[in-house]
């Protein structure tokens, strides 16, 4: 069993990880039928046409309109039953999936994301669902989630370019000074994953871990508020580095560049 | 093309070209860089910066325009008027100097504004393009003394000699048209 | 008056000879050398880095103890992002260039096209001179306080500005390239101009070897994004230097931000190209040698040299795969996706012409055969990777793992690698008069074929199952943890595939002292440089030939009175 699970992506805990694995599985069939036939012929002409075999080699330039049709034919069928039917299938799981954001007024998790050298730093906006005031529930290396419901993350960085990295949801998206950018997923399955960086960072890059927590509805709803009555009693409000956080834009379409 | 000469003088003209366009993408990649900070959507100058006082880099518009005029007379002249020729080669050389003695005032009138090397994008930005452009100015004025040995009596006249000329007289050209470009996007507009 | 290429008299002293020479031969092998040293710091600098993912926390041996002694031999942290920052750079810069397009290309293009020498001998040697400052100065890195650069072979900002990489490693590193970009330029500068210009009579385009073809190609990508490259590494040295901040953004930026992405651009308008170039002479140099030894004329020469240069041109426009996780606008990605996608087309014609080249073939399988068959397989798998890639919505996933490290070895380190040992295989009789050990060069070619495949398969393989890029140490993670034993696999396969290379520096040396003496034309193969004696003399032609025919004349029914399968390009034939 656990030689084969090298060949597995790690466990998915999303409602659309499986289109990834999908398109993944599509292409590996296409990829491996084209590179049979490539065998096929590198080690059979090899084989039949070696000098011992076959003595006397064929005078042709391979440039007659035969000749170049069938080169032709190769290179068409080559893009249009691999090429354009992985695109298609890829950028209609773009626009339905994973450029579907949700829209204003949907009933969803949001999540501000802060990446620094070596930490993620998660905000929630806090019982007054604003972002970047005193009541946001600021967490490091824990996120908790809810499954059933979706959640969209807006990120930046602090200071270097890192990733935010999902891997059981299959997702990542870079999180670059001076930009946000945006991911959304809804979760399956509750259970504790590994967040991680991937995008070099400095000496730690390897160390910049974070935890993802996911529950249901209702136990999530339960560590919500006890989160936030934490953070209503206990945050430090004098602490300029805890405002962090910026307006959530409902209007924002794809990455957006931070007003200074 | 049948001599070695032939061949030569043609493989001199083409890898003039090839070195014009490896030039030409590098000022471009700059016009791209600035396109690309200047077009996002913020105002442009940014917060608490003026436009650059026109007066220094007009002035050297000029001098600069001057020393195309200058050194395309050398060019005409190098065949049948050497001598006059020869006059309008020290002129262009001067007017070079001048342009970088201008260029020098102007950096030490952008620091005198406000405008230092450190102060963001918008002064990074004049500051990298004119420095790039002085850089290359320089080795211009290089090739132009290079070119001082095809204007001795014995020399003049050849025809690959008269190409060199013609050549070191178009990179000239072009970083007189890359300065234009520079004027017209970086200051006036 | 007929052309004459002059004769220029033999260099006399020792400086002249073998260190200022204008001679583009001796450049070659200047090169040569180079880029076989390079290969091996490059080289051992990997198995440092599989070392580390094989065994974390243990002592490197040997090397470790003298290299690392607070540590006690263990390989740190900060030091690691060197090693795969300065491998990355090390091969692609200084052991792949110098290696196919300085050393092959050098020695290649004059011969192969009927030359005395490149157009700009000057020129040629300056180029270098130039590529031996710019390695000082990447070595010259490593010994400041704070080490060498750091921030992977692509420097992305903000980390390679002093807010991630403060010190003058990095400085250093964007000078080296800078340096190089000029060497480089001479260099493409030379092939181009002596290409178009000193073909010798009777020699068309399609006359020349697809060698040629691809190494005229290289050089025109070169000329047109060296510069790219080379600006974006200036305005990253100003911003290190002078303080300016074209890269700075975020808390860092104090007035007036810049965007640390549009240096990912840039760097990437020059990158995508780059790895083009660094295929391109490969691609020429099996075409021919799968022609040379399957005694059979290059199926579709003219479409492989259009479909190598239509390539060329696509590969300008497709830069943006590198970047979809950085989210550009849905427009923009899906227009490079579809880009991207349409280079399967030529790369299919390549195959197709490969594989019919075969086909009714009488096949020789000399060492410089089998490695150019191994090129097929393995770019074959590397290419078709990239398709995982080109979609952006498994990119999305793939982005920064070993899938992607998988991928891009399969296309560099293994095609253009086993592209170069063909290629140094096949041309080592002519350039230093004797023949490399055939059995020796069989057992090298296996074992590198086994390694490469174990190491690099097992890469994507790991991608696929999550594992991410740039760790020094991945098993902090849970998730990865099932991993080990894979990446001791792999590890293995790199030192099993390293000490495979020890046989073959054993070969190239011992052959250059003691190999067999090699006739004219040990391989019977008709192109120009087999004309002439191996080594050929200085001036490489007594005559400047006259060609006759193209470069893959064989088993031409005509031949039979000449008692050979294969024309000169200089030979007339009757009846032909």
């Amino acid at each position: 069993m656990s030689f084969f699970k090298v060949f597995e992506t790690q466990e998915l805990i999303t409602t659309n990880a499986h289109k990834i694995t999908g398109l993944f599985n599509y292409t590996t069939i296409m990829v491996v039928v084209f590179f049979i036939l490539v065998c096929v012929g590198l080690f059979g002409f090899s084989f039949k046409y070696s000098e011992k075999r076959n003595k006397e080699a064929e005078y042709t330039y391979g440039n007659t309109k035969k000749h170049k049709l069938i080169t032709l034919i190769i290179g068409l069928a080559v893009f249009f039953l691999i090429d354009l039917s992985i695109t298609g299938q890829s950028n209609e799981d773009m626009i339905n999936e994973f450029w579907n954001f949700p829209k204003k007024g949907d009933d969803i998790v949001r999540i501000e994301v802060l990446g620094q050298q070596w930490m993620w730093n998660f905000r929630y906006a806090g019982r007054d669902e604003i972002f970047n005031t005193e009541d946001d529930v600021l967490t490091n290396h824990e996120l908790h989630l809810p499954v059933g419901k979706k959640v969209e993350f807006r990120i930046t960085s602090k200071d270097v370019i890192h990733s935010l990295y999902f891997p059981n949801a299959l997702l990542k998206v870079d999180a670059m000074p001076g930009r946000i950018s945006r991911m959304w997923f809804e979760l399956t399955k509750t259970g504790s994953y590994d967040i991680a960086c991937a995008e070099m960072c400095g000496t730690h890059h390897y160390k910049m871990q974070g935890k993802l927590h996911v529950y249901t509805q209702a136990e999530y709803d339960e560590w919500l508020n006890e989160a936030q009555t934490l953070a209503e009693a206990g945050n430090d409000t004098e602490n300029i580095d805890n405002y962090w956080g910026w307006k959530w834009d409902n209007t924002a379409p794809s990455a957006q560049v931070a007003k200074e | 093309m049948e001599t070695y000469k032939e061949r030569q003088f043609e493989a001199n003209n083409i890898a003039f070209t090839v070195w014009m366009v490896f030039f030409a993408m590098l000022f471009a990649s700059l016009f791209l860089f600035y396109a690309l900070y200047r077009f996002r959507g913020t105002p442009w100058p940014p917060m608490g910066f003026e436009k650059v006082p026109l007066f220094l880099p007009t002035l050297s518009t000029g001098v600069l325009a001057l020393s195309s005029f200058s050194v395309h007379l050398l060019q005409d002249r190098y065949i049948n008027d050497i001598k006059s020729g020869k006059n309008f080669y020290y002129i262009t050389l001067i007017l070079g100097g001048v342009f970088l003695f201008l260029q020098n005032a102007l950096w030490i009138q952008l620091k005198k504004d406000g405008l230092s090397v450190e102060s963001g994008i918008f002064s990074s930005l004049i500051h990298a393009f004119t420095w790039i452009h002085a850089a290359h100015i320089i080795l211009g004025l290089g090739f132009l003394l290079y070119m001082k040995k095809f204007l001795k009596k014995e020399n003049y006249g050849k025809a690959i000699y008269f190409q060199r000329v013609e050549q070191i007289a178009r990179f000239w050209h072009f970083l007189g048209i890359v300065w234009l470009l520079m004027f017209v996007t970086l200051f006036l507009v | 008056m007929t052309y004459i290429h002059p004769k220029h008299d033999a260099p006399t002293t020792f400086l002249s000879k073998y260190v200022f020479s204008y001679d583009h031969k001796v450049i070659a092998k200047q090169f040569l050398w180079y880029g076989i040293f390079f290969l091996g710091v490059g080289g051992m600098m990997a198995l440092m880095i599989r070392w580390a993912l094989a065994y974390p926390g243990e002592a490197f041996p040997i090397l470790g103890g003298l290299f690392f002694p607070e540590t006690g031999g263990v390989i740190p942290p900060d030091t690691y992002s060197m090693l795969f920052t300065l491998h990355g750079t090390i091969m692609i810069f200084y052991a792949i260039t110098p290696i196919l397009i300085g050393a092959f290309g050098n020695f290649l293009i004059p011969l192969m096209i009927g030359a005395r020498d490149m157009a700009f001998p000057f020129f040629n040697m300056l180029s270098f001179h130039l590529a031996l400052v710019s390695g000082l100065l990447l070595l010259a890195s490593l010994f400041f306080p704070l080490g060498g650069a750091a921030g992977g072979w692509t420097s992305y900002p903000t980390l390679s500005t002093l807010i991630g990489s403060p010190g003058v490693g990095q400085t250093l590193w964007c000078l080296a390239i800078f340096v190089l970009g000029i060497s480089s330029t001479m260099g493409a500068v030379n092939y181009i101009t002596t290409i178009i210009c000193f073909r010798a009579p009777g020699m068309g385009y399609f006359d020349m070897p697809l060698s040629v073809w691809g190494l005229w190609l290289t050089a025109i990508l070169n000329a047109i994004f060296i510069p790219v490259l080379g600006a974006g590494v200036l305005l990253l040295i100003f911003d290190r230097v002078f303080g300016t901040t074209f890269f700075l953004a975020g808390a860092a930026a104090t007035s007036g931000t810049g965007d640390p992405i549009l240096f990912q651009h840039v760097f990437w308008i020059f990158g995508h190209p780059e790895v083009y170039i660094l295929i391109l002479p490969a691609w020429g140099i099996i075409s021919d040698l799968i022609s040379f030894f399957a005694r059979k004329p290059a199926f579709g020469a003219k479409t492989t040299a259009l479909a190598m240069t239509t390539i060329t041109v696509l590969s300008t426009l497709v830069y943006g795969h590198h970047m979809f996780t950085t989210q550009m606008s849905p427009l923009l990605t899906q227009t490079f996706m579809t880009l991207t996608m349409t280079i399967s087309i030529p790369s299919a014609v390549l195959f197709a012409n490969w594989l019919l080249t075969l086909y009714k073939g009488s096949i020789r399988f000399q060492t410089p055969m089998i490695f150019s068959l191994g090129v097929v397989f393995v770019f074959g798998l590397g290419g078709l990777t990239g398709l995982y890639l080109g979609t952006v919505s498994t990119d999305l996933y793939l982005h920064d793992t070993y899938f992607v490290v998988g991928h891009f070895h399969y296309t560099m380190a293994a095609s253009v690698l086993l592209g170069g040992f063909a290629a140094i295989y096949f041309w080592f009789p002519k350039m230093f008069g004797r023949m490399m050990n055939e059995k020796l060069g069989h057992i090298h070619f296996w074992i590198s074929m086994l390694g490469l495949n174990g190491v690099f398969m097992g890469m994507m393989i790991m991608g696929h199952a999550g594992m991410h890029r740039r760790l020094y140490n991945p098993f902090v993670y849970e998730f990865m943890n099932n991993l080990i034993p894979l990446n001791t696999f792999v590890s293995y396969s790199a030192f099993f595939m390293g000490a495979g290379q020890l046989i073959f520096v054993y070969n190239f040396i011992n052959s250059m002292i003691r190999g067999e003496k090699a006739v004219d034309n040990p391989w019977e193969v008709g192109t120009l440089e087999w004309t002439i004696p191996s080594p050929p003399i200085h001036y490489n032609f007594e005559e400047i030939p006259t060609v006759k025919c193209g470069p893959h004349e064989y088993s031409n029914p005509a031949l039979k009175g000449t008692g050979r399968d294969f024309q000169y390009q200089t030979e007339e034939l009757a009846g032909a």
